[in-house]
C-alpha cells in the first residue's frame, strides 16, 4: 500500500548510515516501501545549525516532487525561527514546522517553548514535535488547546508512554501520533487503536536513522484492517498536508 | 528455516520494560504531583511465546524465563527445561546470577549434564559487572564444557570488553540488543574475534546489516525479534529487506545459529 511518511530526515547521522547522497538514500528507501511522499527535517538544521540545515535541505528538494520538507526551529533562536517559518513555508514543498526538545536543550514547557509555539502557531498548520516521555505528551496538549488550528503529531507517541499520548491525541482533535521508535513495543499501537481511534495515527518512519520496514513491522504485527491502513498509511496525512486523496 | 535466538516467557512483576528506564532518565520536566510511573501491558506468557511462534512459522526459538532472571535461576532453569520438553520448537537457554554466589557453579554442572547448551546473563537488570571475578568463574566453567554464552551488547565500550574477557575462553560468546547506536562496536569486534557473533533484534538500520555482514561476514549474525516483548515483524522485515545475498540471508535467519551455537534443527 503507497504512504505518506510524515517524519523523515535528511542529512548525515553519527551512525551506521552509509556515505551517499542523502537525497539519493532517502528516494531510495521510497521507492522500496511505496512512500509516496516523505515529509524530512534536516539533520544539519537538528544537530548543528538551524539555517544551513534548512537552506540545505530546501535546495536539496526542489526537484523531487515526493520530498516534502519540515522547516525547523529551536526555541533558543526566536526571531531567526520567524524568519526561517516566514522563509520556507511560503514554498509549496515546506509543509509544516519541527521542534526537537532534547537536541535544542528546552523543555517542552519552559517560557522559550511557549513563546515559539505562539509564533508556530501562527504561521503553520503542521507541527511535528519530538515527544520523548507522558510529560511532553501532556504539555502537548496543553499546547493543542491553545492553539486549535495547529495540528501536533507526536513523534515517536512518547515511546514507552505510548498509552498515554494515545490518550492525549483521544482528548485534543488536532493531535496526532507517530509511531516510530527503536523500541517496538508489541501491542502499543492496538491499544492507540482503541484509545484514540485510526483516524488520528499517521505512518512516520525516522527514516533513515531507523528503517522504515522497521516501522512497517509494528503495523503489520497489530493486524490492521485494510480499512485502518489506508488511513493511517495514506488519508490522515493527506488530509494533513493537503495532498490529493486520490493519489494512492 | 527460521530459528530466532532471541525470545523469552513468564511474568513481570513491574509491568515495565527496560526500555522504559531510558524514556524516564531522558524527560526534560516533571510535572507537579505524584510521579506516574511508565507500564507497558506485555503478554509474557508461555501461551503467548507459542501463539507468536506458530504464527510466525519459527523453527526454533531459544528462550529463557523471566523466573530464572527475576527472582531465582535454579528453579528457573528448571522451568525452562520443561517447557522444552514439552514444546519441541523451542530450545532452553539457562541463566545464573553471580551475585547469589551459593549454587552458581554447581548450577553450571546440573544444567550441562540436563544438555542445556546456551547460558544468557543480565548484568543490568540484577547489577553485577561484567568484568567480576564472580562473573568470569562462572563462564570459565562454561569454558569447559563448551557452552556459549549471551550478554547485553550494553552502552559504547561494552562488547570490546566482553570479548576481551569471554573471547579467549573459546566459547561462541553472543552479543544481545545492538542498537543503531552501538553497531559499529559490534562490527569491528564481530570481525576482530572469531567466536563473537550479535542479533539482529535491534539493529534498527539495513545499512547497519548490510555494513556488517560486508565488513564481519554475515555469519556472525543471528535473527532475534525480543518476543513478544516486541512486534516480531519490525526486526523480521529488517534481515528480509536486507541486501545480502540470498545464502547469507538464511544463515541470518537460522543456519547461523544452528551452526555455531551447535544446535539440533527442528524435529
Amino acid at each position: 500500500m503507497k504512504k505518506i511518511d510524515v517524519h523523515a530526515h535528511h542529512g548525515v547521522w553519527s551512525y551506521t548510515i552509509p556515505v551517499a547522497d542523502p537525497t539519493e538514500r532517502l528516494l531510495r528507501l521510497c521507492e522500496r516501501e511505496c512512500i509516496e511522499y516523505m515529509v524530512c527535517s534536516s539533520a544539519l538544521a537538528l544537530l548543528y545549525d538551524m539555517q544551513a540545515g534548512n537552506e540545505e535541505m530546501a535546495g536539496a528538494f526542489g526537484d523531487h516532487e515526493q520530498l516534502l520538507g519540515y522547516v525547523y526551529v529551536n526555541p533558543n533562536f526566536l526571531p531567526e525561527s520567524v524568519a526561517e517559518m516566514e522563509r520556507y513555508l511560503a514554498l509549496d514543498y515546506f509543509v509544516g514546522a519541527k521542534i526537537h526538545p532534547r537536541l535544542s536543550g528546552t523543555p517542552e514547557n519552559a517560557p522559550q517553548m511557549q513563546e515559539l509555539m505562539a509564533e508556530v502557531a501562527g504561521r503553520s498548520s503542521v507541527l511535528l514535535m519530538h515527544t520523548v516521555d507522558q510529560n511532553a505528551a501532556r504539555q502537548m496538549g496543553r499546547y493543542a488547546e491553545q492553539y486549535p488550528q495547529l495540528n501536533i503529531i507526536l513523534g515517536h507517541s512518547a515511546h514507552t508512554d505510548s498509552d498515554v499520548a494515545a490518550r492525549v491525541a483521544g482528548e485534543h482533535p488536532n493531535i496526532y501520533l507517530d509511531f516510530c521508535c527503536e523500541w517496538p513495543g508489541a501491542g502499543k499501537i492496538e491499544r492507540a487503536l482503541e484509545t484514540c481511534g485510526p483516524e488520528k495515527i499517521v505512518f512516520g518512519s525516522d527514516s533513515d536513522l531507523l528503517e522504515p520496514a522497521f516501522t512497517r513491522g509494528m503495523f503489520e504485527g497489530a493486524h490492521l484492517t485494510e480499512q485502518q491502513q489506508q488511513m493511517i498509511f495514506w488519508d490522515n496525512a493527506a488530509r494533513l498536508f493537503g495532498i490529493p486523496s486520490d493519489k494512492p | 528455516m527460521l530459528v530466532d535466538i532471541n525470545t523469552c516467557f513468564g511474568t513481570s512483576p513491574k509491568q515495565r520494560v527496560r526500555y522504559a528506564e531510558g524514556v524516564t532518565a531522558a524527560r526534560m520536566f516533571d510535572e507537579p504531583g505524584p510521579v506516574v510511573p511508565t507500564t507497558q501491558e506485555v503478554d509474557w506468557s508461555l501461551d503467548n511465546l507459542l501463539r507468536i511462534i506458530d504464527e510466525q512459522h519459527i523453527d526454533l526459538a531459544l528462550t529463557y524465563n523471566l523466573r530464572g532472571k527475576l527472582y531465582e535461576f535454579v528453579t528457573g532453569n528448571h522451568e525452562t527445561w520443561r517447557a522444552a520438553q514439552t514444546h519441541p520448537q523451542l530450545v532452553p537457554i539457562a541463566t545464573i546470577d553471580p551475585c547469589r554466589h551459593f549454587d552458581c557453579l554447581e548450577e553450571v554442572d546440573r544444567c550441562a549434564d540436563r544438555g542445556f547448551r546456551i547460558f544468557r546473563f543480565f548484568p543490568d537488570e540484577q547489577e553485577w559487572a561484567i568484568d567480576s571475578l564472580p562473573f568470569l568463574h562462572i563462564c570459565e566453567a562454561l569454558a569447559e564444557y563448551g557452552l556459549a554464552i549471551m550478554l547485553p551488547a550494553g552502552g559504547w565500550g561494552q562488547q570490546s570488553r566482553i570479548a576481551e574477557l569471554l573471547c579467549p575462553l573459546g566459547v561462541p560468546v553472543v552479543a544481545i540488543g545492538s542498537t543503531f547506536t552501538v553497531v559499529a562496536e559490534s562490527i569491528a569486534v564481530a570481525a576482530a574475534y572469531d567466536n563473537f557473533f550479535c542479533d539482529t533484534s535491534a539493529i534498527h538500520t539495513v545499512a547497519s546489516i548490510e555494513g556488517f555482514a560486508q565488513a564481519a561476514g554475515a555469519h556472525k549474525l543471528m535473527f532475534g525479534s525480543n518476543s513478544p516483548e516486541s512486534y516480531f515483524e519490525s526486526a523480521h522485515n529488517l534481515v528480509d529487506v536486507a541486501q545480502v545475498r540470498d545464502q547469507e540471508k538464511s544463515g541470518i535467519f537460522g543456519e547461523n545459529a544452528l551452526c555455531y551455537l551447535r544446535l539440533e534443527g527442528p524435529q
